[in-house]
């Protein structure tokens, strides 16, 4: 005989958008964390799918397409947030990854599990944000790659994307260094 | 090959010198002392090294070498290490659903946080009613405004609490916590255990923390967080437990 067991519920706070007052409501969590499973059973697919590393030609045709648009030492939240949309429009993510990217997405959690235990070795570990890393991506999103974030399914997969995002930032740095020096030796020959 | 066997001879030669003044005194100083014997070594003892390789190697001294007052890895000076479990940063960021999905996340740039300049072992993050409704109101506009699945609702259910703990002991064995409140979260509330080796490190933890029953934006909340304990053996070998909690005081008064 299946047992039944009574719907758990959790309080919830919801924000009226035309009022702006809030209101606190019960969530029928254990109706909500059964769509929860379907969804993260779908997201390990997804992940699983993921490439694990990108090829240097994908690495280059990302930095030339990017490299005018985007400062890797120098973003705002909204340039990191289409950065990381053009590395899923470009292949090198796709939208499982993203929700651990804490782009427009944020960083997806797993309720059932502790995030993880990771050791603070340098200054830079100490990131948490991209403000923390004062707009400078490359360094927000190596600090990334080393979060542990508990779930073993979904941790190696997050630190993958964020070492893709940034390869192809240091390339992006580079031809950006490159570009930086043509125009300064074009400058120098016009004076 | 004469050349390389010199070049390996005068290598050790350097190494068992600079162990010998580490062991004398382990400062910075000496430190930079041995390095510059070292440099002018190498012209002495004609030992032709590259730009990269004098680079590595010193790096390699570097990181193995000493921070002031420290005892060098090498030579087997006991340092003593207070044994401690010591919380010394609390971030805390609001935890959203997404509805009808079940997704559950939080922005890493939405939050607050606060670096105690007393660390201890049982540190609560205190969050004013103004701050909590500023950073609910932000990370659900964010929410709505950035997110692109259409016709999802998003409400805040609790807290997603970072931790910066600081460990240390001698003989340390192993970490074990968990989210006080996963029991609503998922029946287990298990502990998760990680081991330990180093003598003194600070640790990033964290978890997903929903609000308690009753609550509402304005009156006062708590929220347990996490809580754990970290093993480490006495000089008898005995293994003795320190607790530790990183929680959350929600709509205090200042």
């Amino acid at each position: 005989m299946k047992v039944q067991s009574s719907p758990l519920y959790i309080p919830a706070m919801f924000k009226d958008r035309t009022t702006g007052e809030w209101e606190t409501r019960q969530l029928n969590w254990t109706e909500l964390m059964e769509k929860a499973k379907i969804r993260r059973d779908a997201n390990v697919q997804q992940l699983a799918a993921a490439k694990s590393s990108l090829t240097p030609a994908e690495i280059d045709e990302l930095a030339e397409k990017l490299y005018t648009k985007y400062n890797p030492q120098s973003m705002t939240q909204d340039e990191y947030n289409s950065f990381i949309d053009d590395l899923i429009n470009g292949g090198a993510l796709n939208r499982a990854e993203a929700n651990g990217m804490s782009g427009r997405y944020g960083i997806e959690v797993d309720p059932s599990a502790p995030g993880g235990l990771q050791e603070i070795h340098t200054q830079e570990d100490l990131i948490c944000s991209l403000s923390d890393a004062k707009g400078n991506a490359m360094q927000f999103l190596s600090a990334l790659a080393r979060w542990d974030k508990g779930s073993l399914r979904a941790n190696e997969a997050y630190s993958n994307a964020a070492q893709k995002a940034v390869a192809v930032l240091d390339a992006i740095l580079e031809r950006r260094k490159q570009s930086d020096g043509r125009e300064n030796y074009s400058f120098s020959r016009l004076m | 090959m004469k050349r390389i066997i010199s070049l390996v001879m005068a290598f050790t030669l350097c190494l068992g010198l600079s162990l010998a003044v580490f062991a004398a005194e382990p400062t910075q100083e000496v430190e930079m002392e041995v390095a510059a014997a070292l440099l002018e070594g190498e012209k002495e003892e004609c030992v032709v090294l590259t730009e990269a390789e004098r680079a590595e190697f010193l790096q390699s001294m570097e990181s193995e070498g000493l921070q002031e007052g420290e005892a060098s890895p090498q030579i087997d000076i006991p340092e003593i290490y207070h044994p401690g479990a010591n919380i010394t940063q609390i971030n805390g960021y609001p935890l959203l659903v997404e509805i009808p999905s079940g997704k559950l996340f939080y922005y890493s740039h939405i939050g607050v946080a606060q670096a105690f300049e007393l660390a201890g072992q049982f540190m609560a993050l205190r969050v004013t009613s103004d701050q909590a409704q500023n950073v609910y109101s932000q990370a659900v506009a964010y929410a709505y405004n950035n997110n692109a699945d259409e016709g999802q609702t998003y409400a805040v259910i609790g807290w997603y609490i970072r931790a910066n703990i600081k460990l240390s002991a001698d003989k340390p064995k192993s970490v074990e916590y968990r989210v006080a409140e996963a029991s609503s979260f998922d029946s287990t509330g298990a502990y998760e255990t990680y081991s330990i080796t180093s003598q003194s490190a600070n640790y990033w933890i964290g978890g997903a923390c929903h609000a308690p029953s009753g609550v509402n934006t304005d009156e006062y909340f708590y929220i347990e967080g996490l809580e754990g304990t970290f093993y480490y053996r006495n000089s008898k070998g005995t293994v003795l437990g320190i607790p530790f909690r990183a929680s959350m005081k929600v709509n205090v008064t200042q």
